[in-house]
């Protein structure tokens, strides 16, 4: 073994270069080599140690210096943030941090302050809003008593032998309360949907009878305005859905309503079409214009409540601006939505959707079969675009070949070749040349015969299905796509194919009606004008009444006296509608004698069910449509016939 | 008092070293060697020969104490006897499986008594706690009783300790002294004299005294970072880096040494507890410091005025380890300070027990150097 290096050269220097020590020396030798050996070890142990502590502590030492900063930064935005906040922080004792800290606390304190101050005035604001919105509904229900009152009678009014001047007045006036009518309604609307109390309901549903309601009820509207009015329902729209047809009639009366309002010339057109989804049906309406427009900058408020396009327009047009807020939130609660699009001064389209679920038909009568139409090819002359666009759509969905000419100039000009055709479809009311004269023209300029022509007017004079010289068939604008397709499957099967007439109903002035339904009926009814017009709505039918002003009066007289049929407000003083209905019961001893109808308002779901678990047989919403009315007392007599009342000493059921 | 230091040297020979009690006479023979002297057939008989009538206190150690010099190669014996002061010895047997606290309670209930002053303590130093039996000692000794002693060494090999109490020394033995009588005069002396460097660290795991992880990391992987090529050489190597231990809300610290190590859970077996929480940070000493420390730690111990006294001295193995050759000026410095009437004894320890504070609580410590001076009066005055 060698000596540690240094005790070797020094061995060497001391006993020359072989370094040999005398060997009685080799134990100390090796006890200073030892020594050398633990010193140069300590000394490496020791350099190592402090060399990696120190490195250890300059990490550190960066690490700390790095919070440092980062926290003087810190500092430095809270000082100037606070400084921001709180003018009462002075700069120079911005290096205190439990100053800032206190500050920071003072900040808190003041925020959560403000915000348990927020949230009370919220929480205010909120129970203002509902007691609003029940001061909305409750004043809107004590408008409208009345004012069905004034619609009422002046209907009544009408029908009197009036000079020219009165009846232009009543007329004003009837048209005015329609029209506040539906102002209120909105507004009683819109108060309930903003409550949340807007109920629902979810009930089988014939879709083509809901737009073609909608057509009959804008037809005379359209017409007067000198507008083309149609529809296209696409082939894939389910006849029969479940949803809400009063609301979903509701949204469609806003969106035609308010394009017949805003547009001068062209037309309106209602595209109806579908999708299938996973467990329901999108139905998609669009309601397209040629009207103003809107602007776009008045886009996002338009669906707002209380607003209009601009405040000249209500001037103009009327309306009370919450249609289309309406709309947009029934829409919504029909798990759809509704947008806009629109170019000013072209025209608007209104798009929405609802989610609806399909069913199997209730009872329809199935549309006629577009199958004999397939192939077939078919000529429309309509001028205008939106009304061509809607006939276009609809026969090349029932497969038809169509070819279209846009004015009588241009029809006249294919005269040669219109032996092609099967089917001629000619617009009655192209500028320059009348349907009737226009297809007279053709006859005579076509060389071999004349296909059959289907003449769409928006004159009342052809309104009827005629037969005239050229013109096999008229059909009466707005067209619904039923009644379009019926007719062309006649024109091709048959020229003679007249439709059967429409079954009678009750007529509103038919005094004969009482006559073939005797019926002994009471009225239960507060108010004066409304007991009177039902009074008279009842005697123009040829029934005599008996009248009673509230409940009390109402069960006592069914207790005196001998009714089949008691017209039962629901609201009244004393004692309510259904409170009386439910003592009648229990003294008469008879679940369903005398046969009760309620007459209110508030037609919702709840109601008809409040109504019928009280005894109440029927339900008539106000204001009472006199064939309403008809048709309730029909049904009612049709029910006492088969279900005589006991006689008085029977025993009760 | 009357002493006697002996020594029994590898060829079965007896050389007295100091003192002039007979053999015979002895009460108590303390007997401190490797284990590889222990280990030899014969010795424990040797000693119950050359001592007949005294109780043999069999301790393993990482090198001796004789009067004058640090002795390795023998059986350094040192035999007491009172003159007035009484003395019981115990031993118990430690298993692992076993309530180390129960025992030393066990112990110490059967050493307890009115004139009780003192207890020394010589326990296994690898299986047992000394953070325990030092409170569980604590705990059950009458108050103003203190103790003192150490944990049995074995070299710088960390393999197995032996104690034994009148048989032949085995591992997992602890054996309490008590020392009875108001003749009894005893001071004690505590030095370290380590320094901490480098970073503080956590200890974020632990259980007793084995330590997992610092700061998240294994405690192994510091060392082994920290010893470089001399992390070969572990446990023994740790020895100097101590761990200067502080545990929060307590003022004071203290230095734990290691005592074993487990390469594959990277954790390091200590002479104490680190708690979990703890921090603590690498220490260091020079020579210098270590031995101007025991000098003060004798000072303290030093019994005024001089008497025939025995000094038990228990220094920490990693002392040695640091100081090497250099050792035997710990020991001469120590030697220095007590008078010619006094006879030096004691060992390189795996862990020291002496009392500490004010209080005199016993504790136990690491890389300390700790002294027992224990004298007995001439006379007693009875209080009136």
């Amino acid at each position: 073994m060698s000596y540690h290096p240094l005790l070797a050269r020094q061995l060497r220097r001391a006993f020359g270069s072989s370094g040999d020590a005398p060997r009685e020396m080799a134990a100390l030798f090796s006890q200073i080599d030892a020594a050398y050996r633990q010193f140069d070890q300590d000394r490496r142990i020791t350099d190592r140690a402090m060399e990696l502590s120190s490195d250890e502590l300059s990490e550190a030492n960066a690490l700390l210096l790095s919070q440092n900063r980062r926290n003087e930064k810190l500092l430095d935005r809270l000082r100037k943030t606070l400084s921001h906040l709180n003018t009462a922080v002075p700069d120079s004792s911005g290096d205190d941090l439990l100053h800032i800290a206190r500050e920071i606390e003072h900040l808190v304190a003041d925020r959560q302050a403000t915000e348990i101050a927020l949230r009370k005035a919220k929480d205010a604001a909120d129970a203002a809003n509902r007691a609003k919105s029940d001061f909305l509904a409750n004043m809107s229900h004590e408008i409208r008593t009345p004012l069905n009152a004034v619609v009422g009678m002046a209907g009544l009014i009408l029908d009197a032998d009036l000079s020219a001047s009165q009846r232009e007045y009543v007329e004003i006036i009837r048209q005015n309360g329609d029209a506040l009518l539906g102002i209120v309604n909105d507004i009683l609307d819109f108060s309930k949907i903003e409550a949340g109390r807007l109920e629902l309901e979810s009930v089988p549903c014939n879709l083509h009878d809901i737009v073609g309601q909608v057509l009959d009820l804008f037809s005379g509207p359209a017409l007067k305005a000198g507008l083309d009015l149609g529809v296209f329902l696409s082939p894939g729209v389910p006849p029969w859905v479940v949803t809400d047809p009063v609301r979903l009639r509701q949204i469609l009366v806003n969106l035609v309503d308010n394009a017949i309002k805003f547009t001068s010339r062209g037309g309106v057109g209602i595209f109806v079409d579908c999708r299938q989804e996973e467990t329901s049906c999108r139905l998609e309406f669009s309601i397209e214009d040629t009207g103003i427009g809107i602007p776009p900058e008045r886009m996002d408020s338009l669906f707002k409540a209380f607003s209009q396009v601009d405040t000249s327009t209500t001037r103009k047009y009327g309306g009370t601006g919450l249609g289309l807020a309406i709309t947009r939130r029934l829409c919504e609660l029909l798990g759809g939505t509704v947008h806009v699009t629109s170019q000013p001064g072209r025209g608007s389209s209104f798009c929405f959707h609802i989610l609806a679920e399909t069913c199997s038909p209730v009872a329809w009568a199935p549309m006629a079969n577009a199958a004999p139409l397939s192939g077939r090819r078919i000529l429309v002359a309509d001028d205008t675009a939106i009304h061509r666009r809607l006939l276009v759509q609809q026969l090349g969905a029932w497969g038809l070949l169509v070819d279209v000419v846009t004015s009588s100039g241009e029809a006249l000009a294919a005269a040669g070749c219109l032996g092609d055709f099967d089917i001629l479809v000619l617009d009655s009311d192209m500028p320059g040349m009348k349907g009737e004269s226009l297809a007279r023209e053709l006859q005579q300029s076509c060389s071999g015969t004349l296909p059959p022509v289907l003449l769409l007017g928006s004159d009342d004079r052809i309104a009827v299905g005629g037969n005239r010289e050229g013109i096999v068939k008229c059909l009466a604008k707005p067209v619904k796509p039923a009644e379009l397709l019926s007719a062309l499957c006649g024109l091709l099967r048959s020229p003679s194919d007249i439709p059967a007439p429409a079954e009678h109903v009750p007529g509103c002035a038919d005094t004969g009606f009482a006559g073939s339904h005797p019926l002994r009926i009471l009225i239960a009814e507060d108010n004066a004008v409304n007991r009177k017009v039902i009074g008279l709505s009842l005697s123009r039918l040829g029934y005599h009444c008996t009248e009673t002003c509230n409940g009390r009066e109402a069960v006592e007289a069914v207790t005196a006296g001998d009714f089949d049929v008691v017209l039962m407000d629901i609201q009244m003083p004393e004692l309510d509608g259904l409170s009386a209905t439910r003592l009648i019961r229990a003294r008469s001893g008879c679940a369903r004698h005398p046969y009760i109808i309620a007459l209110t308002a508030n037609v919702s779901t709840g109601h008809r069910a409040d109504a019928a678990a009280s005894g109440m047989q029927d339900f008539l919403a106000k204001p009472l449509r006199p064939q309403a009315l008809a048709e309730a007392l029909g049904l009612a007599y049709a029910w006492l016939e088969k279900n005589p009342a006991p006689s008085p000493g029977a025993p009760p059921l | 008092m009357k002493l006697l230091q002996t020594i029994l040297n590898s060829t079965g020979e007896w050389s007295d070293l100091a003192g002039d009690l007979a053999p015979v006479a002895a009460d108590l023979v303390l007997a401190f060697g490797l284990r590889s002297v222990l280990e030899q057939p014969g010795v424990p008989d040797a000693v119950r020969a050359r001592f007949p009538s005294a109780r043999h206190l069999l301790v393993s150690t990482a090198g001796n104490f004789t009067n004058t010099q640090i002795e390795d190669s023998g059986l350094v014996c040192t035999a007491l006897r009172f003159k007035a002061s009484g003395l019981r010895c115990i031993s118990g047997h430690f298993n692992p499986g076993t309530d180390l606290e129960e025992l030393c309670k066990n112990l110490a209930g059967q050493l307890s008594a009115p004139e009780l002053r003192h207890v020394l303590v010589f326990s296994d130093g690898n299986f047992v706690n000394g953070t325990v039996l030092s409170e569980a000692f604590n705990a059950c000794l009458p108050s103003g009783v203190t103790l003192s002693g150490g944990l049995a060494g074995d070299g710088a090999d960390f393999v197995r300790t032996l104690v034994g109490l009148d048989e032949p020394p085995v591992p997992g033995v602890v054996v309490a002294v008590g020392l009875y009588g108001r003749t009894l005069r005893i001071r004690f002396g505590i030095s370290d004299c380590w320094s901490s460097f480098g970073p503080s660290r956590t200890v974020t795991s632990s259980v007793g005294n084995i330590l997992h992880t610092l700061d998240g990391r294994p405690a192994l992987e510091i060392y082994k970072k920290y010893l470089g090529p001399e992390a070969a050489s572990l446990p023994s190597a740790a020895l100097r880096f101590p761990l200067c231990v502080k545990v929060a809300g307590q003022s004071k610290t203290i230095i734990r040494t290691i005592l074993s190590i487990d390469e594959d859970r990277g954790s390091m077996t200590f002479a104490g507890d680190i708690p979990s929480g703890a921090s603590v940070q690498f220490m260091r000493a020079s020579y210098e410091d270590l031995i101007t420390g025991a000098e003060e730690a004798a000072c303290q111990a030093a019994l005024m005025p001089p008497h025939t006294s025995l000094v038990l001295c228990v220094s920490c193995v990693g002392r040695r380890i640091v100081l090497g050759q250099r050792s035997e000026e710990e020991f001469e410095a120590v030697r220095a300070v007590f008078g010619s009437g006094s006879v030096l004894s004691g060992f390189y320890s795996y862990g020291e027990l002496a009392p500490s504070g004010p209080a005199l609580v016993c504790q136990l410590h690491n890389q300390t150097m700790t002294i027992t001076s224990i004298a007995e009066e001439e006379e007693v005055v009875d209080p009136p």
